[in-house]
């Protein structure tokens, strides 16, 4: 047997299914109540009716949001379908539809980008690959199907992304601004002076320090903390104190809770069975592929070659994706080149104002500041990444294009970190003719540029 | 446990040795200001004697209106133009801190905007309907208020005699400024009101307790970035709108003096200066003021750049000066002076945006969407 086939056969193991049965029924309640937030708190109006403009991902430009009621109804339907994966009903196709409609979301507009959603489209990607309607779902039910296991790499993957997910934000963390600044919650913690009982704690000259240096190490360690058997559970009371303690401090959602929930499937595989044997003082049993108890000598199913070759590649992307800043010159938390889909967090306080010159052949030289394309949410977001300024300087050059041949540029500042503002696109560069895609941007000063 | 204890003293020691950037961790001896009495003081010592002082000033200028529209000569005319120009200080001054209430009560369509259309106010004036305040209620923004006042209320050449005699000729325009300013009062009395006194339980009292029991504001950096988005917004409209627009930035050059808000009473430059200081007051208290103010917060945090939004303040106040009045004939003639006070206003803009935005951690016009 080769050393390929034995990961097949490991990974092709079955497992109670319990744990992600009970990270399906999490995952689509937040689903359906983070799609409700949005038509609750008018998000839809917002970002995706309002706006004239959107920065769509390159290559993914045909990406339009849906005329009138459109978005709204889609946005019903992003409920349904959490609601079904709640339930277990038409599992697979369920998160399939809201790994397709969900996503769609996120591909509109680049402003809109936030971590967690990233999470989310990623778990419901992989999620459509696993049988997560055999347990505690209304498939299960209405199935002839006995079994109530699942093959261990689908509990293996999740825990897998979610590790993914706590280790890059540490690693982004060993960072000077992070570590020798204690930036960015210098500034962010003696603003939460007014939190009860731990605000004045918040603004002592140490608490960021202090906050910075734990949380790096709670980030790069949770998940090893988690993985082991007998650190587990106080890693996820760790962890869970630490999401609500951010929670509460700073505005970031959904996303504690979110991670609070889906670290339970850090624990056993029948973590549900025992905690309801517990609460209810009688054993639960577990169907397996022969209808026995779990531990049953009945060999499982190997995982297929090419399963295990999708499972790899994925696994690869998911560790080279959020390293990739590395191929860039500049500085990350500076130019940006490499920050989305690598799990940055909390790492940077930036604002940024930008006026755009669109300049025509014959010599004249025009003011075209941003606000008359953009809402206030796309304004803040693009004010501080040159992609999204390179963007809407495109956008701009094709709005003039009646005056001939023209050129855009930007006057860019930002500041970082609570350092003075700095300028950060050359001034003179054509930004509608520069290169676009994944490439350097080389026309991005340097952050120790001091030129005002 | 040791490692732990090794790792807190060496954290520790880190945060007592910093230095430079990044000042805001380092332990000073200075109590640190609070931001709460930030907002207090800014709620209780600006932004209400503002609104109340405009309250003032509009009833005066109802007042002066009711002798205009009864009888209308130079020197009832000249009274009601003063009345107007005593309403546009505390108005612009305003502009610095338009949020809450003002956004809440819609207090600039009510009050002052900009663009009117004079096609609209004349058609007003000709019906045949009696003119009142009701009416007056039911018009769009761009048929009232203290700019349809000022084109009613004065000519280019400032000619009171001439204004007097087109009242006289056409009893309708007495009684249009007069049904504009009583409903511009009675909106103003509504903004006082809904701001309040200290201790009257209105949006002063809100501001002020901001993070606490029944305030508007969830956390108290909620209230500070309302205040400093309130200037954020008014340097940039002085930059972009009021200075860049009829300077001709955004046609390549060509000028236009039409854009110029108060060009007819040549008010405009007293308007961007009033605003200028409603800045100030809001970011640095007035000259009186020892309490706890945004610049003192920011000096606090980086003396530097304290320094630096002052130094653009006042170069912004001294460009606006500098520049020869009219301002529509000033941008007619593009005027350096007016190319240098948009350059300065928008230093000021740039400098409120990005570097004391930054520094106190405040999102701009950024929604209550999710984070990170």
């Amino acid at each position: 047997m080769t050393a390929i086939d034995r990961w097949r056969e490991t990974l092709g193991q079955p497992v109670d299914g319990a744990s992600l049965a009970a990270f399906r029924i999490l995952f689509g309640l937040f689903a359906a109540l983070g799609a409700a937030r949005f038509l609750w708190n008018g998000w839809v109006e917002q970002l995706y009716l309002s706006p004239s403009f959107f920065f769509t991902y390159p290559g993914f430009s045909w990406a339009h949001p849906w005329p009138g009621w459109g978005m709204y109804a889609h946005f019903v339907a992003l409920i349904v379908l959490g609601l079904m994966i709640a339930a277990g009903i038409y599992t697979r196709l369920a998160t399939g539809l809201y790994f397709v409609a969900f996503t769609y979301v996120e591909l509109l507009d680049q402003s809109n980008y936030l971590n967690h959603y990233y999470l989310i489209s990623l778990l419901a990607l992989v999620m459509t690959f696993m049988p997560l309607g055999r347990v505690f779902a209304v498939d299960g039910w209405r199935s002839s199907d006995p079994r109530q296991t699942v093959p261990i790499w689908c509990v293996w993957l999740i825990r897998f992304q979610l590790a993914a997910v706590y280790f890059f934000a540490g690693l982004g963390k060993v960072n000077a601004d992070w570590l020798l600044r204690a930036q960015p919650l210098a500034t962010w913690l003696p603003a939460r002076g007014d939190v009860p009982v731990i605000g004045p704690l918040l603004t002592l000259p140490a608490a960021p320090w202090l906050m910075s240096w734990a949380g790096a190490a709670f980030d790069l360690f949770i998940p090893l903390f988690l993985l082991h058997r007998r650190t587990r559970f106080w890693a996820w009371l760790t962890a869970a104190a630490f999401h609500v303690i951010t929670g509460n401090l700073f505005k970031i959602g959904l996303f504690p809770w979110i991670m609070i929930a889906f670290t339970l499937v850090f624990f056993e595989p029948d973590w549900p069975r025992t905690l309801m044997s517990r609460l209810m003082g009688r054993p639960q049993s577990v169907r397996t592929l022969g209808g026995g108890a779990e531990g049953s000598t009945c060999p499982g199913p190997v995982m297929s070659r090419v399963g295990l070759a999708a499972l790899c590649l994925y696994a690869a992307l998911q560790i080279a994706t959020p390293l990739r800043h590395i191929a860039y010159p500049s500085q990350l938390l500076w130019s940006e080149e490499g920050f989305m889909f690598s799990w940055r967090v909390m790492l940077v306080e930036k604002a940024g104002q930008v006026d755009f010159w669109v300049h025509t052949e014959d010599g004249r030289r025009m003011l075209v500041p941003p606000r008359q394309y953009l809402s206030p949410h796309q304004l803040g977001a693009m004010s501080t990444q040159p992609e999204l300024i390179q963007a809407l300087a495109a956008h701009i050059a094709a709005e003039y294009q009646h005056l001939g041949d023209v050129r855009v540029t930007a006057d860019a500042f930002v500041s970082l970190n609570g350092r003075p503002r700095r300028r950060l696109i050359e001034e003179d560069v054509d930004l509608a003719s520069a290169p676009t895609g994944l490439g350097h941007r080389a026309r991005i000063l340097p952050l120790d540029d001091r030129q005002k | 446990m040791r490692a732990v204890a090794c790792l807190t003293a060496a954290v520790l020691t880190l945060s007592a040795c910093s230095s430079g950037e990044g000042a805001s961790a380092t332990p000073t001896a200075t109590p640190a200001v609070d931001r709460t009495e930030i907002l207090a003081l800014a709620a209780a010592t600006v932004i209400y004697p503002n609104y109340a002082t405009l309250n003032h000033r509009l009833d005066d200028l109802a007042t002066a209106a009711t002798a205009l529209a009864n009888a209308p000569d130079e020197a009832t005319v000249t009274a009601a133009q003063e009345a107007w120009r005593a309403c546009r200080e505390p108005w612009s001054e305003a502009a610095a801190h338009d949020f809450g209430p003002s956004e809440s009560l819609r207090a600039r369509s009510a009050i002052d905007w900009w663009p009117v259309s004079t096609e609209k106010i004349d058609a007003f004036i000709a019906d045949e309907q009696a003119i009142s305040v009701q009416r007056v209620a039911e018009l769009g923004a761009d048929v009232r208020g203290l700019m349809a006042i000022e084109y009613l209320l004065f000519s280019a050449d400032g000619d009171a005699v001439a204004v007097a005699a087109a009242l006289q000729a056409e009893p309708q325009r007495g009684a249009a400024i007069l049904a504009y300013a009583q409903y511009a009062a009675e909106r103003a009395e509504a903004l006082q009101e809904a701001w309040g006194d200290v201790g009257a339980g209105g949006y002063t009292d809100g501001l002020a307790q901001a993070g606490q029991g029944q305030s508007p504001y969830e956390m108290t950096q909620d209230g500070i970035s309302d205040v400093v988005n309130g200037i954020v917004h008014a340097a940039e409209t002085l930059a972009d709108v009021k200075l860049g627009r009829p300077i001709g930035l955004s046609t390549g050059g060509v000028p236009l003096p039409d854009e110029v808000q108060g060009g007819i009473s040549n008010n405009a430059l007293a308007d961007i200066s009033s605003t200028l200081h409603g800045i100030r007051l809001v970011y640095q208290g007035d000259a009186s003021s020892t309490g706890a103010t945004l610049h003192r917060l920011v000096r606090q945090l980086d003396p530097a750049i304290a320094d630096g939004v002052i130094a653009d303040l006042d170069a912004a106040e001294a460009a606006v000066e500098a520049i020869p009045e009219p301002l529509d004939d000033a941008v007619s003639h593009s005027s350096q002076a007016a190319l240098d006070a948009f350059y300065a206003t928008k230093d000021l803009h740039r400098s409120l945006a990005t570097d004391v935005a930054s520094l106190l951690g405040v999102t701009l016009t950024f929604s209550d969407n999710d984070g990170d």
